[in-house]
């Protein structure tokens, strides 16, 4: 009679284990509403990134049309009409909106640059895919051009871009590589800042900085280079066309979508945000301008040829 | 967002199911036998002008013009038709880029585009661009005369085929007579047409234009016997059966599908350094419009068009004058319609909403039966921007050589664009 009975309970009791934890790991799929900043094919190559790896269900996707005011009216909607269990926002001004306001909603970005910069208050149950290049990847960029680069300089405006340039000299420390950072307020501050550099650096490097990217300071970056013989990495195809040595950017939006439906699928599945870091690019686009190394005086190692995207020649 | 671009494209259909409807169900009045084609053909009963019969055991001389006449409206009446049928096409705007060096989203302050011509950049992936265009137009001139005093001189029959008209001998003086048929033409023409394009890819548009035409044409005929011969007085009209009288009046009115147009257009190359955007566009205008009543030409056309287009402004961001340059080939399977299509023109963003637009239109045939084998036209127009990306257009097209072919002062166009 014992023998049946323990038979028993050691049937039911996986079973029972197994119908209550059902629930819980195929759980109604979680609702997913989608913030879009403006229609542009970068951010329709992220949602189609999203979409194939979100194991839940989009049941909205608005378009802000680049008007906060119309994102406002479309978030406030969500909030009291759609109440989803996550808010995907694609661009920065989908971020700002998202992020800015308190939610119980979670909220997971993509397609943003520099997020911290954003939102200098911080932001809770916010996380996402961020554009950025990993600071660890341009370092090693760095190391790659020979040892006879030692000091890399940078221009910043710490409210933007302060956090990359601690964190690039923490890399650089490690990596055996010093940032001369200089932090500035103003493209015509930057100009005499870089003149100030000229026999301390290098290497120079664009960060994504509003105001290093003026037209005047690229400009006169790409000049300082040529000039001081210092190779210039930069951030794009046009800045690498413009005469910087190597240029690294993301290497795809649909990538940078599908990392936020990694992060998406987590939360929805029981994770909380502020315990998931946000992500930078994982595919990056490396251009090497060789007409400018010929200029700089500088062989660039095959390696380094080898993962380029495209080559200027 | 979604439940208004449902609601509009609800309305869409609505609208297009409605002017379908129209096409088919809606022609008020059809002209004689034959269509509104041959309206000036079919005037003094289609079978050219019968003068008075002889007098009981008299020369008959009743038929004497026939032939002239017949050749005459006829060949006046193919002649104004190929002038019909030719429709104009617009094209889109685009509203963001993208800076990847910010990593955000710039508005575009690029002109609205042209009015008629093509430049070169597409929609854009997933989008779809709606539009619907009036164009009036009212003929006024026919190869350098005015509609409403046309004339056409009818020789006589060579009646003793002697390969001369006239004496000798001296009896046959009375092949020297004429008649002349002053005319009064009325050409109206109104143009309803939908576009639909689509963005396949980045750089891939597909599109289809839909035009609804309505003719409206009324012919008046007066016909006057020149009476040449010197001694015999044998031509007169009479009102006995069998024989016309001098006034004869045509015309009608009928409204329906005209030429329907697929098109596809591919932007092979877009901001690079130093060059202006490119695109080829491909297009088949279908003979779905009914040929006998001038709502379509009753040929295939392929259309090869090579677009060239450049942007400029202070930034990026702001670069409100365009330039626009189209050039191609246009094959007919009826090889006189068979044509060269040129247009170069500019539009400007003069306002943040508002653009305006001039193109110099032009078109050769190089097989052509001569008459309106040259068309030139400036169109000059403006598009508003009042919200989002719909566009409210309207313009002008004014004939530069007007004595060429069959050509209206003025025609008017309005439209409506919205980009989803």
């Amino acid at each position: 009679m014992w023998a049946k009975t323990t038979i028993i309970w050691k049937l039911l009791l996986p079973l029972s284990i197994i119908s209550i934890l059902l629930p819980a790991g195929s759980a109604r799929a979680g609702e997913v509403v989608v913030i879009n900043s403006a229609d542009v094919e970068a951010y329709k190559e992220a949602l189609q990134g999203f979409k194939k790896m979100l194991r839940h269900q989009i049941v909205a996707e608005y378009d802000m049309e680049g008007n906060l005011e119309t994102g406002k009216r479309i978030f406030s909607d969500i909030q009291t009409k759609m109440k989803p269990d996550l808010i995907l926002a694609i661009g920065p001004w989908a971020f700002q909106i998202t992020a800015a306001q308190p939610t119980n909603i979670p909220v997971v970005f993509a397609m943003v640059l520099n997020p911290s910069s954003l939102l200098p208050g911080g932001f809770k149950n916010v996380t996402g895919a961020s554009m950025n290049v990993p600071v660890e990847t341009t370092i090693r960029l760095f190391k790659q051009l020979g040892s006879q680069i030692r000091r890399v300089g940078v221009l910043f405006n710490r409210a933007k871009t302060g956090y990359l340039v601690k964190r690039a000299m923490q890399v650089g420390r490690e990596q055996g590589l010093e940032i001369i950072d200089r932090e500035i307020r103003s493209p015509r501050e930057a100009i005499q800042v870089l003149d100030g550099l000229q026999d301390e650096i290098h290497a120079l490097w664009i960060l994504p900085d509003e105001i290093v990217l003026t037209p005047e300071v690229v400009q006169y970056m790409v000049l300082f280079s040529y000039r001081k013989k210092v190779p210039l990495i930069g951030l794009s195809e046009r800045q690498a066309q413009m005469g910087a040595l190597l240029s690294i950017s993301f290497g795809s939006s649909e990538d940078i979508g599908r990392q936020a439906a990694e992060l998406a699928n987590s939360i929805l599945e029981g994770q909380t945000p502020d315990r998931l870091p946000f992500t930078m690019a994982r595919q990056v686009k490396l251009i090497v301008n060789l007409k400018a190394a010929e200029k700089l005086g500088i062989e660039i190692p095959k390696s380094l040829l080898g993962t380029a995207n495209s080559i200027i020649q | 967002m979604r439940k208004k671009t449902r609601l509009l494209l609800h309305r869409l259909k609505v609208v297009l199911m409605l002017w379908a409807v129209a096409a088919i169900g809606i022609s008020p009045k059809l002209a004689g036998a034959g269509g509104l084609q041959d309206t000036i053909k079919n005037l003094y009963g289609g079978d050219g002008i019968l003068l008075a019969p002889p007098p009981p055991g008299g020369f008959n001389h009743a038929p004497h013009f026939q032939v002239a006449s017949l050749q005459g409206l006829d060949r006046l009446s193919g002649a104004l038709s190929s002038g019909l049928g030719v429709l104009a096409l617009s094209s889109s705007v685009t509203g963001f880029t993208f800076d990847i060096e910010r990593g955000v989203p710039v508005r575009t302050t690029e002109s609205l585009g042209p009015l008629l011509a093509e430049r070169a950049p597409t929609l854009g992936a997933g989008k779809l661009n709606l539009a619907l265009s009036y164009t009036h137009l009212d003929f006024k001139r026919f190869e350098g005369s005015r509609l409403n005093n046309l004339s056409l001189t009818l020789g006589h029959d060579d009646s003793n085929v002697d390969g001369r008209l006239g004496p000798p001998p001296p009896v046959f003086d009375f092949e020297l007579d004429q008649i002349r048929v002053d005319l009064d033409l009325k050409i109206k023409q109104d143009v309803f047409a939908f576009f639909a394009t689509y963005g396949l890819t980045r750089s891939w548009d597909v599109g289809v234009v839909l035009p609804i035409v309505r003719n409206r044409l009324r012919a008046v005929a007066n016909a006057t016997i020149i009476d040449a011969s010197p001694t015999t007085n044998a031509h007169f009209f009479d009102t006995v059966p069998g024989s016309d009288q001098p006034r004869s009046t045509g015309g009608g009115e009928k409204t329906g599908i005209g030429d329907v147009i697929v098109r596809s257009k591919y932007n092979f190359l877009r901001n690079y350094e130093g060059w202006p955007d490119l695109s080829v566009l491909g297009q088949i205008k279908l003979p779905t419009g009914d040929q006998d009543n001038l709502l379509g030409t009753g040929a295939t056309n392929f259309l090869a068009l090579f677009i060239a287009s450049r942007s400029f402004g202070p930034g990026s961001e702001t670069r409100w004058l365009t330039p626009h340059l189209n050039f191609g080939f246009d094959w007919s399977t009826r090889s006189e319609e068979t044509n060269l299509r040129y247009t170069v023109g500019v539009d400007a963003r003069v306002l943040p909403n508002l653009s305006l637009a001039t193109d110099l239109l032009g078109r050769w045939r190089p097989q052509g039966n001569g008459i309106g084998d040259s068309i030139i036209d400036i169109a000059l127009g403006a598009k508003w921007n009042p919200l989002g990306t719909f566009l409210v257009n309207t313009g002008v097209q004014l004939p530069i050589n007007r004595n060429e072919g069959l050509r209206a002062n003025i025609i008017w166009m309005v439209g409506l664009e919205y980009t989803f």
